[in-house]
């Protein structure tokens, strides 16, 4: 250590690395030690001392956003050559697809077509009626081929052939695509605990922070609403004034 | 079961991208936030972030573990935010000082702190965010890797590949030249107990005399 007596006006940096070391934390007992006797005794230390942990409880506020991303490496399955091919994409895009790809197919497998009197009727949907409409429009996988449901006025419509065809034809192309679509964009992840609580401590988080955002933006909306309203009220009351006086002169004027 | 990085890193190694896929979700947060306060935008810490986790990816087969997973890490993505900012100011960008656009939320106990103090807290880190702006590229990082990722200044020095001695000054000064500017501004206290920086009063008081 330096001269104890006289402020240290120009500390050495054997003395500033020692300040330092003491600020993070990071110095040996002995060493603590020392420092702490010598700022007892050297006032331009110990404001030097108190002003970094100032300094430093200053720069503690800023904090990052969260971050935005949110991607994951996938392996392509296809891909046999390489046998994994690292790619890097948005995970939430992938999950976005791949339900989007289920949710169609889904849709798309309880179709009902429909040609009547009524005119032709495109129907999707898990209603009872449309499964049952496409029970009997179903000719593959059961052996059995029901004949397709007549009209309500018991005609047999034209393009019916047609349209049960295309839809047979959208059934099978579908069911093939979702079962690829299940093995490329829905990685097998489901199964490990740690990556799952680590996901779910991450949307906690991440609700907690909306929560405090919209805290935050109903003050600061609070705030400024204040602000303006403070603003009008000055405003209308310079108005008033000058009314006022305008009136005052118009009484005078008047009564001369 | 919990996994150590090594361990994870080892199984990734092999082939399994679910074990990567944890290392991501480990280390993304503090890798964003060290590329964010080096690069002072949002948009070049996610990329830069992910390039990371890219390039650490495709070079798992040739770390052998001589340094821990996180150091490596670490390196790859301060010699890519280093890059950035090099390429950055050879096209001829300069960032302002007030570059640090994002709208960060500083939160530090979502649970106890009031939104009053998350409102200062919030004004308070806009500010020191363009402060640390200011500094020299290399202060910067002295004082991001040491004040936000408690870094030894050991590992600093083999981090940024410079003397210990380096470290220290680059740090002191840094701190030195915000203290300066804090002090400047009124802005130098802790919180949230000595809240220093207040909200605009409302403009107008004459009318309520």
């Amino acid at each position: 250590m330096t001269n104890h007596e006289t402020p240290c006006t120009d500390p050495s940096p054997g003395l500033r690395d020692a300040l330092l070391a003491y600020l993070y934390d990071e110095c040996e007992l002995e060493e603590r030690h020392q420092v702490e006797q010598h700022v007892t005794e050297c006032r331009h230390c110990a404001e030097e001392l108190e002003s970094l942990r100032s300094v430093r409880g200053t720069l503690a506020a800023w904090s990052p956003p969260a971050p935005a991303f949110g991607f994951r490496v996938i392996g392509q399955p296809e891909s046999r050559r390489s046998w994994w091919r690292p790619l890097l994409e948005p995970s939430w895009g992938l999950a976005v697809a791949a339900a989007l790809v289920l949710v169609v197919g889904a849709a798309i497998a309880s179709v009902e077509i429909r040609y009547d009197a009524e005119g032709l009727t495109f129907r999707m949907g898990w209603s009872p009626a449309g499964r049952e409409a496409a029970a009997a429009a179903q000719p593959v996988g059961g052996g059995d081929v029901t004949s397709p449901e007549p009209g309500r006025d018991g005609r047999q419509p034209p393009w019916r052939a047609d349209l049960v065809n295309l839809e047979n034809a959208l059934r099978r192309d579908l069911a093939v695509r979702t079962v690829d679509s299940g093995v490329v964009a829905a990685p097998d992840t489901a199964d490990d605990p740690v990556l799952l609580d680590e996901m779910r401590g991450l949307i906690a988080q991440s609700e907690r922070r909306q929560q405090q955002e919209l805290a935050l933006w109903f003050t600061e909306f609070a705030q400024e609403f204040d602000m303006q309203r403070r603003a009008d009220q000055q405003q209308v009351q310079q108005e008033l004034g000058v009314l006022e006086g305008y009136a005052d002169y118009l009484v005078r004027t008047s009564g001369r | 079961m919990y996994k150590t990085d090594e361990e994870l890193v080892a199984l990734a190694s092999g082939g399994n991208t679910d074990a990567f896929n944890q290392l991501v979700v480990r280390w993304e947060r503090p890798i964003h936030a060290l590329a964010y306060r080096v690069l002072g935008r949002e948009e070049d810490a996610r990329d830069v972030s992910q390039e990371a986790f890219l390039r650490a990816f495709r070079g798992l087969k040739g770390f052998k573990g001589q340094a821990k997973f996180s150091s490596w890490l670490y390196r790859i993505a301060l010699n890519l935010c280093r890059d950035w900012l090099r390429r950055e100011r050879r096209g001829g960008v300069v960032q302002p000082p007030g570059g640090f656009e994002l709208d960060e939320q500083a939160i530090v106990d979502p649970i106890n702190e009031s939104v009053e103090d998350l409102i200062v807290r919030r004004d308070l880190g806009r500010a020191v965010s363009k402060l640390m702006a200011t500094l020299p590229d290399e202060q910067r990082i002295v004082i991001v890797l040491k004040e936000y990722h408690g870094l030894t200044f050991r590992e600093i020095a083999d981090l940024i590949a410079c003397p210990l001695s380096t470290v220290k000054t680059r740090l002191y000064q840094g701190l030195s030249v915000l203290r300066r500017q804090l002090g400047q501004s009124g802005l130098n206290a802790s919180l949230p107990s000595r809240p220093t920086m207040t909200y605009p009063q409302p403009i107008v008081r004459s009318s309520e005399q």
